[in-house]
């Protein structure tokens, strides 16, 4: 099952110091407005809500571009102030600085009626109606005679409010569908039974999304979210015959986070572009290790029918209107050759607006998926499996949306849906054939070279690199590994089980496997290295240096080659031989040794040859915590 | 908890809805010695209190209390 969803858990946590970040901004704050969107990045609590919140009013008369303006009557029927605190985090959420002004409770007919109320002099963008079935006199069940008309009563009720807010105050009323209480009369019988809660309240929900169309009113589907929720835990009675509170406040957060979307929705920051990842995200495996035959996707297995449904997500995204690209690390034909080859593929090619498929950091990537598309990063989401790059790409580019996804992908498409970039308030023929509009042609978009500085995001990981020689512990995976590495492996060499073991004795071989862990978890083995040693002993040739694609640029590799200097020099070989021997799929390593400052001294068609002189290494600073 | 923890608890959660970094309570402290410790306001305690302390109170526990000392007895009870 997945997590609940009043804890908005396609958001990070936040982090420890955010009421003292919250209280930190203020209108003498250089980049208020991205401090802003930063803190409402994350999964925030009713009571963390409300300290952004204040910061946010705190600096409201302050020039908070690109955030959007909207200021928000709230008529409500119950104690509804607990809930406005929420707000303006959750609007800031989708881009959107809201100004609340709310009536006292339980003033819904007067404010709307009285021209010269508060909340009609205000010339409000739009005034929530948030009433409920208790309001609307749906709260116990009809047996007799006039259902039919309490149900036209309730309606006439909201037409008035929405009919007096637009003629004395220019607003638009944003609607609410009603929730159903959980209780019935008679049990499953209630459906049939025309005045009971169930049926009333459904007739009138029917009616409210039929007024909302009739008078242009916004609509706010909060049956939906509480029928999500369950209404067991939507109501709360204590809290309502107590204090007077709508609904449990274990959904205040959520409430407020649906609102803001909707806002946002209306200020056109809806989302317009998904971004996806392949490996692991779009299918399951890694295509330049695994192979068309070994990726995992389609029906028949739990795995593959998990990463079908992402796409099948991400196609009826597509249709409607939502562009798409592709942000992988991957060589560009290994990372296509799926999309053309693989009979279970549901994308296509030509599904796709920008194919990046390349080894620099995704940051650069994206900002060059939005800058060919011409749309702002802030139309961007970027599902990605990876949590050390989703990471990276929030400390870099803070305004693409990157929702958390869990291990298991079958919650894939949960996590992505729920997290509600793409919320509409219309939607029309064009909407539908604007992912058209844009050459879908799976475009190469130029990736420039930016400088930006990632040692903070690097040592923010907290990694931990572990070497030890090959032993019996091991053996299984660097067996795994040798046979399996095409990518990241210099001279592709490929050794039975019973080799590796021969070496954990031998004199002449020298052996590492490397581990690293880092705050989001332990990645496991993620390197091997085999150093023959030759000539007079004092020479090693590295006849296998291989590494998980997954570790790319967090110089594991800088690592690993001090740490193979340091075993190098306390058993005194004086050299280094590296080789790289290009196979179909190990391009992306053929400067892996002259990047590491190695001398290129020798290069045929069968490969090349590098060396390094012992002393001359100097060990960098490197993003490591000791173990 | 002690009940100079409760006591702590309390003032904290009291002190961010107020937004009153400096607020001090006593166990003798009502609700009209404290500016803008309003009914809208109590009631955002509470249930900052049920939050965070995982509890809830029953409706007929609330009306009775007089000082922030009888709260304290109230979660005692119920912790």
């Amino acid at each position: 099952m997945p997590a609940s969803i009043t804890t908005l858990p396609w958001l990070p946590a936040p982090p420890e110091d955010f009421a003292s970040r919250c209280r930190a901004l203020t209108a003498q704050s250089a980049n208020r407005a991205a401090g802003i969107a930063f803190l409402a990045g994350f999964g925030l609590s009713a009571q963390q809500s409300l300290s952004l919140s204040r910061a946010i009013k705190r600096v409201q008369g302050e020039d908070l571009a690109p955030f959007a303006r909207f200021r928000l009557g709230v008529l409500a029927s119950a104690t509804f102030d607990l809930v406005i605190d929420c707000i303006p985090a959750a609007a800031a959420r989708h881009g959107v600085v809201a100004e609340l002004l709310s009536a006292p409770y339980d003033q819904v007919m007067q404010q709307a009626l009285d021209a010269e109320s508060e909340i009609n002099q205000a010339r409000l963008d739009a005034v929530l109606v948030a009433v409920d079935h208790r309001w609307l006199k749906l709260d116990r069940a009809l047996l007799g005679g006039s259902r039919d008309e309490r149900v036209a009563d309730a309606l006439e009720r909201l037409g008035t409010v929405v009919d007096s807010l637009r003629q004395h105050g220019d607003s638009t009323a944003i609607l609410q569908t009603v929730a159903a209480p959980p209780q019935s009369l008679f049990g499953s019988y209630d459906r049939r039974m025309r005045g009971s809660m169930r049926a009333m309240i459904d007739d009138l929900n029917r009616g409210i999304v039929a007024l909302a169309e009739e008078t242009g009113s916004y609509l706010f589907d909060v049956a939906a979210l509480a029928e999500r929720i369950g209404t067991d835990l939507w109501f709360d009675p204590a809290h309502w015959v107590s204090y007077k509170l709508p609904f449990s406040a274990e959904c205040f957060p959520v409430y407020a986070e649906m609102l803001g979307r909707l806002l946002g929705a209306i200020r056109g920051k809806a989302r317009k572009c998904l971004v996806l990842d392949l490996d692991n995200t779009v299918w399951g495996g890694v295509i330049g290790d695994d192979g068309l035959e070994g990726i995992k996707l389609g029906e028949g297995s739990a795995r593959g029918e998990s990463f079908l449904s992402v796409q099948h997500c991400a196609l009826a995204l597509r249709e409607r209107g939502i562009m798409l690209a592709v942000c992988s690390k991957n060589n560009d034909d290994v990372a296509r050759r799926p999309f053309r080859d693989h009979t279970e593929m549901v994308l296509k090619e030509n599904h796709i607006a920008v194919f990046q498929a390349n080894w620099t950091d995704k940051p650069a990537n994206l900002e060059a998926i939005a800058r060919t598309l011409n749309i702002g990063l802030d139309a961007l989401v970027m599902l990605d499996d990876n949590p050390a790059e989703r990471a990276q790409i929030r400390a870099a580019l803070p305004m693409v949306a990157v929702p958390e996804l869990p291990n298991d992908p079958s919650q894939y498409t949960w996590y992505l849906m729920t997290a509600g970039y793409f919320e509409a308030v219309s939607y029309s023929a064009e909407d539908s054939a604007r992912a058209d509009s844009y050459a879908s042609d799976a475009q190469r978009a130029e990736v420039r070279a930016t400088s930006r500085d990632l040692g903070d995001y690097l040592a923010s990981l907290e990694m931990m690199i572990r070497f030890q020689p090959f032993d019996g512990n091991g053996r299984g995976r660097i067996t795994q590994l040798i046979n399996k590495t095409n990518q990241f492996n210099l001279t592709t060499k490929r050794y039975k089980e019973a080799d590796v073991a021969a070496m954990e004795q031998s004199d002449s071989v020298f052996t590492l496997q490397v581990r690293l862990e880092d705050k989001f978890g332990d990645l496991g083995m993620i390197g091997v290295v085999i150093c023959r040693s030759i000539g007079d002993g004092d020479v090693w040739d590295i006849d296998t240096w291989l590494m998980s694609c997954r570790v790319l640029g967090r110089h594991v590799e800088e690592a690993m080659l001090a740490k193979v200097v340091t075993e190098a020099k306390a058993r005194n070989i004086r050299r280094l031989i590296g080789r790289y021997i290009p196979t179909a799929k190990n391009a992306m390593v053929s400067e892996h040794y002259a990047k590491l400052g190695f001398a290129l001294v020798e290069e045929s068609e069968a490969g090349r040859r590098f060396e390094l002189a012992v002393d001359d290494f100097v060990e960098p600073h490197l993003p490591f915590k000791a173990c | 908890m002690t009940r100079s923890e409760i006591l702590q608890k309390i003032t904290e959660i009291l002190s961010d809805v107020l937004d009153e970094p400096d607020l001090k309570l006593t166990e003798a402290s009502v609700s009209d010695d404290v500016p803008d410790w309003d009914s809208i306001n109590h009631v955002k305690l509470i249930i900052g209190l049920e939050n965070d302390l995982k509890i809830r109170f029953e409706p007929e526990e609330i009306t009775g209390l007089a000082t922030v000392g009888d709260l304290i007895d109230l979660i005692q009870k119920k912790l």
